[in-house]
């Protein structure tokens, strides 16, 4: 098992390469903002005043000092709305990645160790949920299912559950070979001792490396489906539901209802791709690119 | 070759049926009657009782998809709930412009992609790779239906230069004989109509292509570093040989394998990403399609759009894996 200096260790190769370093200093600011939004919202995110719909912000001069970032078609203040998101997206991304994460993870297992019928049942199963294009498959989870964030979260977990999978099979599929693993079988270990003991500990690196590059593209989901207004209900803050109502919003002028909400998934997701890009060359060197 | 073909096609068979399983099952997992679900909230009784029997949903479950699956082989998708026209119809109708708009993305993204990261290969470490990469790191990082209304609101709102939405302007007739618009403007030589359905293409086919350029510039740069590194460019060069031919007729060609399967899984993946851009851009294609039935619960219109578009999804795969061992003979043999 990996013990506490092999993690900091880990940590101190990440900051030396500078990508990555990037990516962790991104994704710490938006992980301080997501703990305490309320103490970096100058405003209440569900607070409407008609009256200061589509305001402008600071670029606009000193009076509009009250909204940093204008408001929007509520006349809601945008950056308390963004601020206030950062905790949805980021806990929709993560959730969504651990359930993707430990179904992949037990099917791949399952499926690169027992090999034989089960693995090829297994494998089907993924190549058919790899048949369809993922926000595709989002959506038509989303239209079993019904609107709402929770089940966004199901939805996209499914969607990133077969890649996962295939990650931690073709993992298992080396390590099952190796002489380590038939040692302990000679010494009668059980299956589920020789999986959890053995092979889940070596898995481990890739699937973090996975999960990290996939919590990027689960938050991009989620987002498209806050927008299709498939995902959070308003008027909870949500950086895909903000994007919306754009199109009113382009046509009004407001720019900055529109503009910086996609700005703050795009750094999400830059620092997310930044950082599993860093810990891949770092981790596993075979799954570079 | 033919038997590597033939062993691909059988492969897709059982993935086709599971797709099909999927979206059966997608209505079936959705709450309530399902002769409700399919007929409509507001049908009356008798419509609801008349679909009941139609797709015999008083009977066991597999029963229900044997019918489902046999009419779907027949090209029945059933009514569309909003219109009342066979889904098929619908779907075949609106194929056209998704194929289109994505054509036009696709090949945006090949030819720029390409450029760049042969460029940045080319000159490794210089200003323009160093560019070119932290540019593809945002491109792959961004909202494709952000980068859209940004877009929008720049080139079409702003400067007023491009269209925003549709795929012609009102005044414009078009004899229509493929759908693609395009296309159906040079066979019937009608230069205005090509040049306006150009324009609307232009954002869109932008916002489209712009991840899939990211990643083609990544693989591209990465897969010429590769090939540049190898003894035979260092033999080419040692002989003379000028620098662009070594590149362009010894490297470049080294290179394509690993480009042409990125090209081929990102075509198949813009089919998803259309679904977004077309919203954006009151794109008549088949992601607007799907994403109106999801809100107006008109669930055969979903199955049929869905089912449609995964099976496109799967046959340019396909497509892509037999393109792919053609290139490369290692693969035939595996």
């Amino acid at each position: 098992m990996r013990t506490i200096e092999d993690i900091a260790e880990t940590f101190r190769l990440l900051c030396r390469n500078r990508a990555a370093l990037a990516g962790l200093v991104i994704l710490g600011v938006y992980v301080f903002v997501a703990l305490f939004p309320w103490l970096l919202a100058p405003n209440d995110p569900l607070k409407r005043d008609l009256a200061l719909r589509y305001q402008p912000g600071f670029w606009a001069g000193k009076e509009f000092a009250r909204f940093p970032l204008g408001t929007d078609y509520l006349g809601r203040c945008v950056l308390s709305r963004i601020i206030w998101g950062t905790r949805t997206s980021l806990l929709v991304g993560v959730i969504a990645v651990s359930i993707s994460t430990g179904l992949g993870m037990f099917l791949g297992l399952l499926s690169g160790y027992f090999g034989g019928w089960v693995d090829i049942a297994l494998m089907r199963v993924v190549d058919i949920l790899f048949a369809f294009p993922s926000i595709l498959l989002a959506i038509t989870i989303m239209a079993a299912l019904g609107p709402g964030l929770e089940k966004a979260m199901i939805a996209i977990g499914i969607v990133y559950t077969p890649q996962m999978a295939r990650v931690v099979r073709s993992v298992t599929l080396v390590i099952r070979e190796m002489e380590f693993i038939e040692a302990e079988r000679a010494l009668g270990a059980s299956h589920a001792r020789i999986l959890l003991h053995h092979i889940l500990p070596n898995v481990l690196a890739p699937a973090v490396v996975y999960a990290t590059l996939s919590v990027a593209g689960a938050i991009l989901d989620a987002a498209a489906l806050g927008f299709l207004g498939l995902g959070a209900m308003p008027p909870a803050p949500e950086w895909g539901a903000m994007l919306s109502g754009s199109h009113k919003a382009l046509t009004s002028g407001a720019w900055w209802a529109v503009a910086f909400p996609g700005l703050a998934i795009m750094l999400a997701v830059l620092g997310l791709n930044l950082l599993g890009d860093g810990m891949r060359d770092l981790l596993d060197p075979r799954l570079r690119m | 070759m033919v038997r590597y073909v033939l062993r691909r096609l059988l492969f897709t068979i059982p993935v086709l049926f599971g797709i099909s399983l999927v979206v059966f099952l997608v209505v079936r997992l959705a709450p309530g009657d399902p002769a409700k679900v399919m007929a409509g909230e507001h049908a009356s009784p008798e419509f609801i009782e008349a679909v009941r029997v139609r797709w015999g949903l008083d009977r066991p479950l597999y029963v229900q998809y044997g019918i489902w699956l046999s009419r779907a082989l027949r090209g029945d998708l059933g009514l569309s709930i909003a219109t009342k026209a066979p889904v098929l119809q619908e779907v075949l109708g609106r194929f056209p412009a998704t194929l289109e708009l994505s054509l036009v993305a696709m090949m945006f993204a090949t030819v720029f992609g390409m450029a760049a990261g042969i460029l940045s290969a080319v000159r490794q470490y210089s200003l323009f790779d160093y560019l070119a990469m932290v540019g593809a790191l945002i491109g792959i990082s961004v909202p494709v239906f952000w980068l859209g209304l940004m877009l929008m609101l720049f080139f079409g709102l702003y400067l007023d230069l491009l269209p925003i939405s549709g795929r012609l302007d009102p005044g414009i007739t078009l004899r229509t004989i493929t759908g693609l618009y395009l296309l159906d403007a040079l066979l019937t030589r009608n230069g205005k109509a090509f040049v306006n359905a150009l324009a609307h293409l232009v954002l869109p086919g932008v916002a489209l292509g712009t991840i899939p350029m990211a990643l083609i510039a990544r693989m591209t740069r990465s897969a010429m570093l590769e090939v540049i590194r190898q003894d035979f460019i260092r033999t080419e060069r040692a002989k003379g040989l000028p620098e662009r031919l070594v590149i362009y007729r010894h490297a470049l060609r080294n290179a394509l394998i690993p480009i042409v399967t990125v090209i081929g899984m990102e075509f198949g993946l813009l089919l998803g990403g259309a679904i977004l851009t077309e919203t954006i851009f009151a794109w008549p294609g088949l992601g607007r399609y799907t994403v109106d039935a999801v809100y107006a619960r008109d669930y055969p219109a979903i199955q049929g759009a869905v089912l449609f578009i995964a099976c496109v999804f799967v046959i340019v795969n396909l497509v892509t894996d037999i393109l792919y061992a053609y290139i490369n003979p290692r693969i035939r043999y595996r």
